[in-house]
């Protein structure tokens, strides 16, 4: 009886007007959104590319290990297309620093030749599928009751032996029989734009995930079908039901989680950047004091002179050209200096950590806040199967981090800053033996003193004449371009990793009990008001 | 043909609701099978009310109503079974044919074996325009539903049947055709109970007609009886008279 209750809906609403202004609306939304996901992905790929290949070229073209910095670049989550969550508003590159802890990716996501050209139409599936099937759902579900009653079937139907509870199971399975194929024909049709688009392709789990969005896309239009039912078990007309099923329709799926937002945004506060910024100078200014001391103590001057120096923040330190002892007073310095970079990024990092948690508090309780909403709750399933929520970037950044310690350890393990090649990619047995030796050969035995040449220079007029004197005979090994690059080869590379089916949905498992709380216990409540349903 | 075990019957059956007013008020009848019982009353009388009860759409207040000997409030799916009704105003779904809005109605009453000449011979049987069997319901005219109405009632095969004003707007002629049906179906030995305002076809149809008025049974008579009273002159005199004190 339920089957044929339901069969009946089933055949009345597809004859409705409703009924293929649903599909249409489908018909144009769905295929509108893929395409402008798929080009907004193909754009992200596109500056992956460049950035990747930017980062590569960087890393092989260095000579010496103090400048050897990778850079991770993110590809784009090919499930961005179904829900972008916040993908588009983060960075894709992270440069790997001695002296920083990753914190926030920097660089645009999306290679536009336009910054200020955005997209009218910015709504990806996820979005459409939350606004448009919860509509649906209430527009076929708020006069499931008050319409039969209102055409008087419901006395003829409920004047025979039928029960409430088998009555109220028909609508729903009817109901259900007619969004359910909606809901399918949506994702059949993205994703035979995905498989036929040729910038895109999902790997098996990656398909997974899009079966388990289908069942929670299932499970929200589920909610809403109920709460269509329980308003119309609760209104004696259709039109008092669909205007309360419509304020329910905009506080929940627009309302709720704005005032989330902008309440987490207004009450909950994240610690000032600029502050952060300014203890993080303090903590700058205390490593510099520090190694200067620690440089102080060792014996190593404050400054020297250098043939050929090429400086950098964060320790990058490239010299050729200078005589044995410049070159060990500079490997000493590095020996010193880089360990209490790496400890200071440690000092620096319980500073960003609380900035970080405090944004990622800040995020949460906006979240938090629209769970209250079940579109709050698909959105933030949603963007977790599709692994762009907070949760999945901050692992990724988590991973970014770990990375970092791999490479640290990787450099530990050369025991490379106490080594010359951190600095220089001259051997030192090429060394000059003192700075005198090397100003008699480069001044082609003019000089057979540095205190000559000096002493010499201070008196002439033409300084310039003067140093050119230096540059009379080219030796080996006086500039970078007498070294090949590095050999990085061992260099451990930030693993790509593609999410498992279920990695990463553990966060997610408590939203999807709620959900089906809710259709629980909206069907329940509905059940309820329904035994007490006038139907005459 | 009259079968004296009452299969409808309502045993001091009274109805008030939320608001006061008392719509039944300890309400006897026995309707055995095979007769016509009609309730006459003004609107409010209490009639639908009666109706509505007998279909346990609404809990009575006291007593309780029966039908082929089964509490219809203590089992109401299991009463459901042994009864049919038919509304003022059928009302069936529009979109389907004739002949699916019997089939539908058809298995909800438990006929789930039937196939599509059985709708057919039932429709024929309530006079229903051949042409008619497969055009979508909405586009029948008022006497048309009605006979698609009855003729669910007909497939239902229950021995009672509820009519509440089924001749309501209906021309002569579709509410002579009407009754017609009603009395084979009587013939048939159904146990009928049909609230009108139709004096007249009450008068023609009833085996027993019963007035009604706030709630109580003012008056009853038998087709006999009537015979040599003039029911008009009584039903116009009882709404008349004073206001029943409760």
């Amino acid at each position: 009886m339920i089957f044929k209750i339901a069969l009946k809906d089933f055949l009345t609403n597809l004859l409705s007007s409703r009924f293929v202004i649903g599909l249409l609306l489908c018909l144009v939304l769905i295929p509108f959104s893929i395409l402008i996901s798929v080009n907004n992905y193909q754009s992200r790929v596109a500056q992956y590319r460049i950035d990747r290949e930017a980062a590569d070229k960087a890393v092989k073209e260095v000579r010496v290990y103090s400048k050897l910095r990778p850079e991770v670049v993110f590809p784009p989550e090919p499930l961005s297309v179904f829900s972008m969550g916040i993908s588009n508003q983060v960075g894709s590159h992270v440069k790997i620093w001695l002296g920083d802890k990753p914190m926030l990716a920097a660089g645009k996501a999306e290679a536009g030749d336009n910054p200020f050209l955005g997209a009218f139409f910015s709504v990806d599936f996820t979005e459409i599928t939350a606004i448009v099937f919860s509509l649906l759902a209430l527009i076929f579900s708020y006069d499931v009751l008050t319409r039969e009653k209102e055409d008087g079937t419901l006395r003829l139907q409920m004047s025979n032996s039928l029960g409430r509870s088998t009555f109220l199971a028909g609508k729903v399975l009817g109901i259900l029989l007619t969004l359910l194929p909606v809901l399918i024909f949506s994702f059949l049709l993205a994703s035979i734009f995905i498989v036929f688009s040729s910038h895109i392709s999902f790997t098996a789990s990656e398909w997974g995930r899009i079966v388990l969005l289908f069942a929670i896309s299932l499970l929200y239009l589920g909610v809403f079908v109920f709460i269509g039912l329980l308003v119309s078990s609760h209104s004696r007309t259709s039109v008092t039901s669909l205007v309360l099923c419509l304020f329910l329709w905009v506080g929940l799926v627009f309302l709720i989680p704005n005032l989330a937002a902008n309440f987490a945004a207004s009450f909950v506060r994240v610690q000032s950047r600029d502050n952060l910024d300014r203890v993080l100078a303090d903590i700058d200014h205390e490593l510099t004091e520090r190694t200067h001391q620690a440089y102080k103590a060792a014996g190593i001057p404050e400054s020297s002179s250098c043939w050929t120096c090429m400086e950098d923040s964060d320790g990058g330190f490239e010299t050729y050209g200078n005589p044995r002892p410049g070159f060990e007073q500079f490997r000493r310095g590095a020996e010193i200096s880089e360990p209490l970079r790496i400890e200071y990024a440690d000092r620096r990092w319980t500073m960003q950590k609380a900035y970080l948690d405090s944004l990622s508090h800040q995020a949460n309780v906006s979240e938090e806040l629209s769970l209250v909403s079940p579109t709050g709750i698909f959105r933030a399933i949603a963007s977790a199967l599709c692994t762009t929520d907070l949760r999945s970037r901050e692992n990724l950044m988590d991973r970014t981090r770990q990375y970092r310690e791999a490479f640290i350890r990787y450099l530990e393990g050369k025991n490379i800053f106490s080594s010359f090649r951190w600095i220089t990619p001259a051997s030192p047995d090429s060394f000059y033996p003192s700075e005198d030796a090397l100003i008699e050969k480069r001044t082609g035995g003019e000089f057979k003193s540095a205190h000559a040449f000096w002493t010499w220079a201070g008196q002439q007029k033409d300084q310039y004449a003067a140093f050119q004197k230096l540059f009379k005979v080219k030796l080996p090994g006086d500039g970078p371009e007498d070294f090949p690059y590095l050999d990085v080869s061992d260099m451990p590379r930030f693993p790509d990793r593609p999410p498992g089916l279920f990695s990463g949905l553990e966060g997610s498992v408590l939203n999807v009990g709620l959900l089906l709380v809710e259709v629980v216990l909206l069907f329940y409540l509905g059940y309820v008001a329904f035994l007490g349903f006038d139907v005459r | 043909m009259i079968n004296q075990q009452p299969i409808l019957k309502a045993d001091d059956l009274s109805k008030r609701y939320e608001d006061g007013v008392l719509a039944v008020d300890h309400l006897n009848l026995n309707i055995p099978g095979g007769e016509v019982y009609c309730l006459l009353g003004a609107n409010g009388a209490g009639k639908t009310t009666t109706i509505n009860l007998f279909l346990n759409f609404i809990p009575p207040t006291t007593g309780t109503c029966f039908i082929n000997g089964i509490d219809v409030t203590r089992e109401p799916l299991e009463a459901k079974k042994y009864v049919s009704f038919v509304s003022e105003n059928v009302m069936l779904y529009g979109n389907f044919t004739a002949r699916q809005n019997l089939d539908f109605f058809a298995k909800l009453g438990g006929k789930t074996k039937l196939g599509k000449e059985d709708y057919y011979q039932v429709m024929r049987r309530v006079s229903l325009q051949e042409k008619a069997f497969e055009q979508r319901v909405k586009n029948f005219s008022k006497g048309m539903r009605q006979k698609l109405g009855i003729s669910i009632a007909v497939i239902k095969d229950a021995p009672g049947i509820l009519l509440d004003e089924p001749t309501s707007g209906l021309d002569p002629k579709a509410a002579e055709e009407f009754l017609e049906i009603l009395d084979e179906l009587k013939k048939e030995g159904k146990a009928i109970l049909m609230s009108t305002h139709d004096i007249f076809r009450a008068k023609e149809i009833g085996d027993r007609v019963g007035i009604m008025k706030e709630g109580r049974l003012v008056m009853e008579r038998t087709r006999e009886e009537l015979q040599y009273e003039d029911l008009v002159k009584i039903y116009i005199d009882y709404m008349k008279s004073e206001p029943l004190k409760i």
